[in-house]
């Protein structure tokens, strides 16, 4: 997939109301479901200044596997955003990372860019969730892969940091302050109201071949 | 008449003795190249810039140029960016440079200064490792090593705006109006300022475009000024400034390894130094423009009469050397004065010790406007721990009488505080803004 094809996404506001108010529904339950939830405050207060990418292991106390992201930012804006970075699974053992939470939007989610048949790209949930091997990582960049923030409360500034709290499959959390960054790219060109959160279909142009 | 300036005697007797070998070392460049290890490198730097001499006058102290504190090479080609001193100000500068002036948006507030700076911060941080910045596309423009420094400058409205204007220094205020000045707004004062320099034309650019457009909103460009050297070759390792007039420009330096550090930072005499800015400078930017068209009609006698030193090798009139120290009472044999009352190298000795600067000046040759041939002139940029104590005195006498006026015009005129060094975990401006 090409990294520089602009992929574009759909408002929430052009959602469903009964498709957004089920994805918001899963999101509560899984704050509920995870303690580790709870460290996402002081992870961004205590980033190192002047750092590009901060992590924090996840504040339980049981040993657990450190994933980081490293290099990464979140574009500016207000509404739908998303972040990027590099994911690196320090630990001996593969993580899927399946979801997520923040202090500065209401929903998180991990999507891809995939190149339709028609050579369009569309923005869907990544299924299974992003895998990374032991000892290993994955890029997240615009036009691939990426961490979707979607209900933002208020608009993110350049310079800012968002907390992000990401969950494996094992529930292990791990907590990220990520900077805020002004970014051209990552478009949303917001399209039609589309039913359903998977499978948004999109305004990019059709890739040439 | 030209008023004859006040002579000093021992003015002259502060000269530091070039180490032996002095402009026979081997090319910084070829050093560099050579990936030889740092101590070597410091070596050659200091007998390289020994032989860098100055037209100015402005200060009589011939200076060993060892790397400074913070800005050692980690690699090759790289300049660290971590240290109390941030890079770019004693580095040997490179040939290529860009500044840019930047305003803050309206109603822009401490919060914004700091987010600015934690933008900076990384994104230097990168760009001087030579990696992309993190939101940056085209990372490997970044990816060829060649000395890049990018130095930050903040000017009153950087303080106005951080509420800190009772903590700015006295000096952080427009220059003087100088007779000779004819001022374009074009050229202003603005809140912020990037140095950005580096061997290579690419290197600045992109530099200098990941900077201004990952400021956005924080941060508004409102003008830049492109300039450049002679680029240091491995043939020519020592090879001098010259303007586009010829003449060997900003030679004689205060030393950059140490005895003349009060005079060049902030903090390093001055036992209660202004918040914040301990380990800081002052820059002054002055845009010169230069008439091409009238210097032709000059003869090499006369441009030598006008600067008081030799065009060939940048020596006083009255030696053969450039770190001759000139002989002002000399009389030729008609008894004229050898070095002119109205030259530019006695019109910009100092009068006082203090009255030295370190000049790191780039010539610009911009695309001619209108019926002009040429757009032609220099960015004088000096560095200096107070400019109103050490560069206004200069600056005034060049300005009452300077053959030099004839053919040059200052059209821009700005002042900055260079903020201190980031150390590790640090912000750019940190201590100020805390």
């Amino acid at each position: 997939m090409s990294r520089s094809t602009l992929f574009t996404h759909v408002t929430l506001s052009a959602i469903s109301p009964r498709a957004r108010l089920t994805a918001t529904v899963a999101v509560v339950g899984c704050a509920f479901a995870l303690s580790g939830c709870g460290t996402s405050t002081s992870a961004a207060d205590t980033a190192p200044a002047g750092s590009g990418a901060s992590s924090t292991a996840p504040a339980a106390a049981a040993p657990k596997a450190e994933v980081t992201l490293d290099s990464g930012w979140v574009k500016a804006g207000s509404g739908m955003t998303a972040a990027f970075g590099t994911i690196t699974n320090h630990s001996s053992v593969p993580v899927t990372l399946v979801k997520g939470t923040s202090d500065k939007a209401g929903m998180v989610a991990l999507h891809t860019m995939e190149k339709q048949t028609d050579g369009t790209m569309k923005m869907t949930e990544k299924k299974g969730g992003f895998l990374i091997p032991a000892g290993g990582n994955l890029s997240l960049n615009p036009g691939g892969d990426h961490i979707m923030l979607m209900e933002v409360s208020g608009p993110l500034a350049n310079g800012q940091k968002v907390a992000l709290n990401m969950v494996a499959t094992d529930g292990t959390t791990f907590a990220w302050s990520v900077p805020v960054r002004s970014f051209a790219g990552a478009q949303e060109t917001y399209a039609p109201a589309v039913p359903g959160m998977t499978g948004m279909t999109s305004t990019a142009p059709a890739a040439t071949k | 008449m030209v008023p004859h300036p006040p002579r000093r005697p021992g003015s002259d007797e502060q000269a530091v003795t070039p180490p032996a070998g002095a402009g026979h070392g081997p090319g910084r460049r070829a050093v560099l190249r050579g990936g030889l290890v740092a101590a070597a490198g410091v070596a050659a730097t200091a007998a390289v810039s020994s032989c860098q001499v100055g037209s100015n006058g402005s200060s009589t102290v011939a200076t060993t140029r060892p790397a400074a504190a913070g800005s050692e090479p980690t690699d090759a080609a790289t300049v660290a960016f971590r240290g109390a001193r941030q890079a770019g100000v004693v580095t040997d500068p490179q040939p290529f440079a860009a500044f840019v002036g930047l305003d803050l948006p309206k109603g822009a507030d401490r919060d914004t200064c700091r987010r600015l700076m934690g933008v900076w911060t990384d994104d230097i941080e990168r760009l001087m490792a030579a990696r992309g910045p993190l939101t940056d596309l085209e990372a490997e423009l970044a990816q060829v090593p060649s000395r890049l420094t990018v130095t930050v400058g903040v000017g009153p409205g950087f303080y106005a705006a951080a509420d800190l204007r009772a903590h700015a220094p006295s000096w952080l205020a427009p220059l003087p109006r100088f007779s000779i000045d004819r001022l374009d707004q074009a050229w202003r004062q603005t809140d912020v300022v990037l140095q950005v320099r580096a061997d290579s034309p690419v290197a600045v650019a992109h530099a200098t475009r990941r900077l201004v457009v990952g400021a956005d909103p924080l941060a508004n460009q409102v003008w830049v000024q492109r300039g450049f050297r002679e680029p240091l070759t491995a043939t020519d390792a020592g090879l001098p400034f010259r303007n586009q007039f010829g003449q060997i420009d900003g030679t004689v330096q205060p030393a950059t390894n140490g005895p003349d550090d009060p005079l060049l930072w902030i903090g390093a005499g001055d036992p209660k130094p202004p918040k914040g800015l301990a380990g800081g400078t002052s820059m002054v930017i002055r845009r010169i423009a230069m008439n091409m068209d009238t210097w032709d009609r000059a003869d090499r006698v006369a441009r030598e009469n006008a600067i008081g030193r030799r065009l060939d090798n940048g020596a006083p009139l009255t030696g053969t050397k450039p770190t001759d120290h000139p002989n002002l009472q000399a009389k030729d044999a008609l008894g004229f004065p050898v070095i002119d009352d109205a030259s530019h190298l006695r019109r910009a000795m100092p009068a006082q010790p203090h009255e030295r600067i370190l000049r790191a000046p780039y010539a610009y040759d911009d695309p001619p406007v209108g019926s002009a041939r040429t757009n032609t002139g220099l960015v004088f940029v000096a560095f200096q721990a107070d400019p109103v104590r050490q560069f206004v005195p200069i600056q005034t006498r060049l300005a009452e009488a300077d053959l030099m006026n004839i053919w040059t015009t200052p059209i821009g005129s700005s002042v900055y505080a260079v903020l201190p060094g980031a150390g590790a975990g640090e912000t750019l401006g940190q201590a100020l803004l805390s």
